[in-house]
């Protein structure tokens, strides 16, 4: 409110959109919150996709999502709806005290996280926090989640090393297989006969400590240890 | 000034007490302290495994503070733990490294 408001104007609301599976769990929820005249649900989403198109459509201040949302989770529409740069805040609402989902919620770029066994007050509390322009974790939280977020770090920080100990071919080939190239088609981006890149991607395995191909793409994305286009930019 | 390589880690004798959902640590002495959110998440991360750095850099993933700021208030926190003998400083292999803290806050308030 500016210094200029009447001051019988009423307090500015927090806009809401409520995204869960169920009905009857969205009714509860509005009719508990409709209760405080600082916030105010402008729409409702049974669904991943309709959540994120709503929340680019309204515009709402804060998203409250639920983690089992169908059909990919509240996790998958929280990357979403950051990734499309919605300017919404999103607030997950989950069962019981995952850390580490609570880790991949932080990562995917949530800026809160209740529980439902929290009650409403939690969920509460989490919106006002939100309002206020801070994080919400719930207190007991706190220490696992910086724990994961270590582990995580730690993580990231030894297959970085690892990656860092390939040679100059080796991250070329590394490069190949994560834009999707198969053993033939990274001997010809290289010009080099295909049992040739078999024994680069094996050493590449070895290095990266992995067991497949898969599973060393994997790794690449999930650590951004070779962007795709720089890949393409190798061929 | 906080060594960045070595670690911090709750002395044996100390210990946490949960009552009615509030934490209070225990020192040695038998001196008690309610910790804050924050104080006592730091404080369940002295395990002698942990370095000052990691704590900085998880926080600030959390809370938009700046690190410079973020690592002030860790430094802050641990330096009252030290100086309330709740904690020592040991390398990361587990060997006790000596190490002097100055710092002042109000991070917990002393129970008797």
């Amino acid at each position: 409110m500016t210094a200029l408001a009447p001051a019988d104007s009423p307090a500015p609301q927090t806009t809401l959109l409520l995204a869960h599976e169920h009905a009857l769990f969205r009714e509860a929820l509005r009719a508990g919150l409709e209760r405080y005249s600082d916030l105010a649900i402008v729409e409702e989403s049974p669904s991943g996709p309709m959540a994120k198109a709503d929340a680019e459509r309204v515009r709402p201040a804060i998203a409250l999502i639920d983690s089992e949302l169908p059909p990919d989770g509240g996790i998958s529409v929280c990357a979403a709806i950051k990734n499309a740069g919605i300017p919404t805040k999103v607030l997950l609402m989950c069962s019981g005290d995952d850390h580490r989902l609570l880790v991949r919620a932080l990562e995917a770029g949530a800026e809160g996280y209740v529980r439902h066994e929290g009650g409403l007050s939690e969920i509460v509390d989490g919106c006002h926090a939100l309002g206020r322009d801070e994080a919400f974790i719930p207190p007991r939280l706190l220490a696992p989640l910086l724990r994961g977020l270590i582990v995580r770090r730690r993580e990231g920080d030894a297959i970085a090393q690892r990656a860092a100990n390939l040679s100059r071919r080796e991250k070329e080939v590394f490069a190949l297989l994560v834009a999707g190239q198969d053993q033939q088609g990274i001997a010809e981006a290289l010009v080099i006969s295909p049992a040739t890149a078999r024994t680069h991607l094996q050493n590449v395995l070895r290095k990266l400590d992995v067991h497949s191909r898969l599973e060393a793409t994997a790794l690449a994305i999930r650590h951004d240890l070779v962007p795709t286009q720089s890949a393409k930019g190798m061929i | 000034m906080v060594r960045s390589r070595q670690c911090p880690r709750q002395l044996a004798a100390s210990r946490t007490v949960v009552s009615h959902g509030i934490s209070t640590v225990v020192g040695p002495a038998g001196q008690r302290y309610v910790l804050n959110e924050t104080a006592l998440a730091l404080w369940e991360l002295c395990d002698g495994l942990t370095t000052s750095d990691e704590m900085v850099s998880a926080i600030c993933v959390l809370f938009a503070a700046g690190q410079p700021d973020i690592a002030a208030d860790v430094q802050r926190t641990l330096s009252e733990f030290e100086t309330r003998h709740l904690l020592e400083w040991v390398d990361s292999d587990g060997d006790a490294a000596p190490a002097t803290l100055t710092g002042s806050g109000q991070t917990f308030e002393e129970r008797r």
